[in-house]
C-alpha cells in the first residue's frame, strides 16, 4: 500500500486535531495541495486561510500560540522555511512558542513544479534554529504517528512531508518517540542511516546487501534534532561503517548530522548520499530520485565503499 | 489586510508616524504618502491624532472601541521629542546615548539623572 505523508497529515487532522479543540489549522491559499482541506471540511471554525501571505501566516500563528492555541501551520516547504524563515525564527522560535510547522511539497518528489518548488535545504534551515524540533516521516504510518507526538509535545516543531505516494515501512500501530531512532533491521557490518522516503529505497538496498552476504543494519532517523546521538553511535561501535541518505541537500541536514556526531565522538567511514549542492529540476518523482542518485542500487554501492575503507 | 479580512474589530494598531527611517526621512528612502488610504483600503479604520497629546490618544482609543473592524492610529510624533540634540535627527533612530548624553536628555526630560 502507498500513502503520501501529506494525505497521512490530512488524515491526522481530521481524526486527532478534530478530538483536540485547542488546535487550530493554518494555511497560505494551498490547503488542497496540504491537505488542510480535510480539516477545513470538519472544523470551518479552526481553520484560517491567510491567504498568499506566509509571513503573516506564521506571525498570526504565533499571535494564536500566546493565548493557549495549538496552531498546526501548513503551505509548501519552499515557503514555510523560504519566505517565513524570519517570523519562524524570531516570533515562533526564539519565544519557544507551541506551532507545528507542517511543510508539504518537500524534497525533489514535489515533481514537475521544478526547482523553485524543490526545498532541498529545508532541513539545513531548520536544524540550525534553537528550540526547534525536527521531523522527517519516512511514511504515512508514522507520519500519523509522529504528528500525533509533535502534538503532544510542548514547543515549535517543523514536520517534513511529501507530496508523492511511497509505500509504507511500518504496520498499523507501530510506536515512535521523538528523538529515538527506529531500528528497521539488524545487522552488523555496516549501518545505513536514512530519513523520510529513503528509508524504503535504503530497506531495498539491504535487503539486495542481504543476498550478497552483507548484513546491514537500517536506522529510520525520523527525528532529525534532536538527533539520536545513542543510536549512532552504538551503530558506530558495532558496525564500524555509516551511509546516510536523504531527499535532501548532502549539506546541512540528515548526513551532517550523523558526522558531527561520529566526528566529535567515534569516527568511522561514513559516506552521504544526498542532492549534491545543486536545485532540482522538472520530472516525475522517480525520475528525479534517479537522475539524484536516490536509489537502492546507489545505496548499495555507497555500503560496499565504506566497507572497502573499514 | 487579514485583519480587515477577519473583521477584527478588537484590534488597534498604532503607528508611530515620525517620519523618519534609518537610512533618511520616508520620503528619500521609501515614500509612505498616502498611508491613510493605504490602511483604508486594507478595511481599517483610520485615526490620525498628535501622538504627543495624551488627551487625543485616550480619546481616540474611546473612537476605536466602538468600531466594527480593526483601527489604526497614526499617531503623528516627532522623533526624540523633548530631548534638544535628538528631535528630528535620523542618526538617533537605533543608537543609545553615551552617560553624558543620557544625563543631559533626562535634565531636559525634567528627569532625575542621578
Amino acid at each position: 500500500m502507498k500513502m503520501a505523508t501529506r494525505d497521512a497529515y490530512g488524515a491526522f487532522l481530521s481524526t486527532y486535531a478534530m478530538d483536540h479543540p485547542d488546535i487550530v489549522v493554518l494555511d497560505a491559499d494551498l490547503s488542497k495541495s496540504t491537505k488542510t482541506a480535510a480539516f477545513q471540511t470538519v472544523c470551518p471554525d479552526r481553520f484560517f486561510n491567510m491567504g498568499i501571505a506566509e509571513q503573516n501566516l506564521m506571525g498570526v500563528s504565533a499571535g494564536m500560540a500566546t493565548v493557549g492555541k495549538i496552531p498546526f501551520v501548513s503551505t509548501f516547504a519552499m515557503f514555510a522555511v523560504g519566505r517565513a524563515l524570519e517570523i519562524l525564527r524570531n516570533s515562533v522560535c526564539y519565544p519557544k512558542l507551541n506551532v507545528k510547522v507542517c511543510a508539504t511539497h518537500a524534497g525533489l518528489t514535489v515533481g514537475p513544479d521544478g526547482a523553485s518548488h524543490q526545498t532541498v535545504e529545508d532541513l539545513a534551515l531548520m536544524r540550525a534554529l534553537p528550540n526547534l524540533t525536527v521531523l522527517n516521516p519516512a511514511d504515512g504510518i508514522s507520519a500519523q504517528a509522529l504528528l500525533a507526538a509533535a502534538a503532544q509535545l510542548e514547543g515549535p516543531v517543523y514536520v517534513r512531508l511529501g507530496r508523492a505516494s511511497v509505500p509504507l515501512c511500518y504496520e498499523e500501530q507501530e510506536v515512535f518517540a521523538i528523538g529515538k531512532a527506529k531500528e528497521l533491521r539488524a545487522g552488523s557490518e555496516a549501518t545505513i542511516i536514512a530519513t523520510g522516503i529513503m528509508v524504503q529505497e535504503s530497506l531495498q538496498a539491504a535487503e539486495t546487501l542481504a543476498k550478497e552476504g552483507i548484513e546491514v543494519r537500517v536506522l529510520d532517523m525520523h527525528t532529525i534534532k534532536p538527533i539520536d546521538q545513542e543510536a549512532i553511535l552504538k551503530a558506530a561501535e558495532e558496525t564500524g561503517a555509516f551511509v546516510t541518505v536523504e531527499e535532501h541537500s548532502v549539506i546541512g541536514g540528515l548526513g551532517s548530522a550523523v558526522a558531527e556526531v561520529l566526528a566529535e565522538n567515534f569516527p568511522v567511514p561514513m559516506k552521504r548520499i544526498g542532492i549534491k549542492d545543486v536545485f532540482g529540476e522538472s520530472g516525475e518523482p522517480e525520475e528525479l530520485l534517479a537522475a539524484h542518485g536516490l536509489t537502492a542500487q546507489k545505496i548499495e554501492e555507497a555500503v560496499k565503499g565504506v566497507l572497502g575503507r573499514r | 489586510m487579514a485583519a480587515g479580512h477577519y473583521g477584527l474589530s478588537n484590534l488597534i494598531a498604532i503607528v508611530d508616524h515620525n517620519g523618519l527611517q534609518i537610512d533618511g526621512t520616508n520620503e528619500e528612502v521609501m515614500d509612505l504618502h498616502p498611508l491613510d488610504a493605504k490602511w483604508s483600503s486594507f478595511g481599517w479604520h483610520v485615526l490620525m491624532v498628535d501622538g504627543h497629546d495624551h488627551e487625543a490618544l485616550l480619546d481616540a482609543y474611546q473612537e476605536a472601541e466602538k468600531q466594527d473592524r480593526p483601527v489604526v492610529l497614526i499617531a503623528n510624533t516627532v522623533k526624540g521629542k523633548g530631548v534638544s540634540y535628538m528631535e528630528n535627527q535620523v542618526e538617533w533612530h537605533g543608537k543609545a546615548p553615551s552617560d553624558a548624553e543620557l544625563v543631559q536628555a533626562l535634565k531636559e526630560l525634567g528627569g532625575d539623572p542621578s
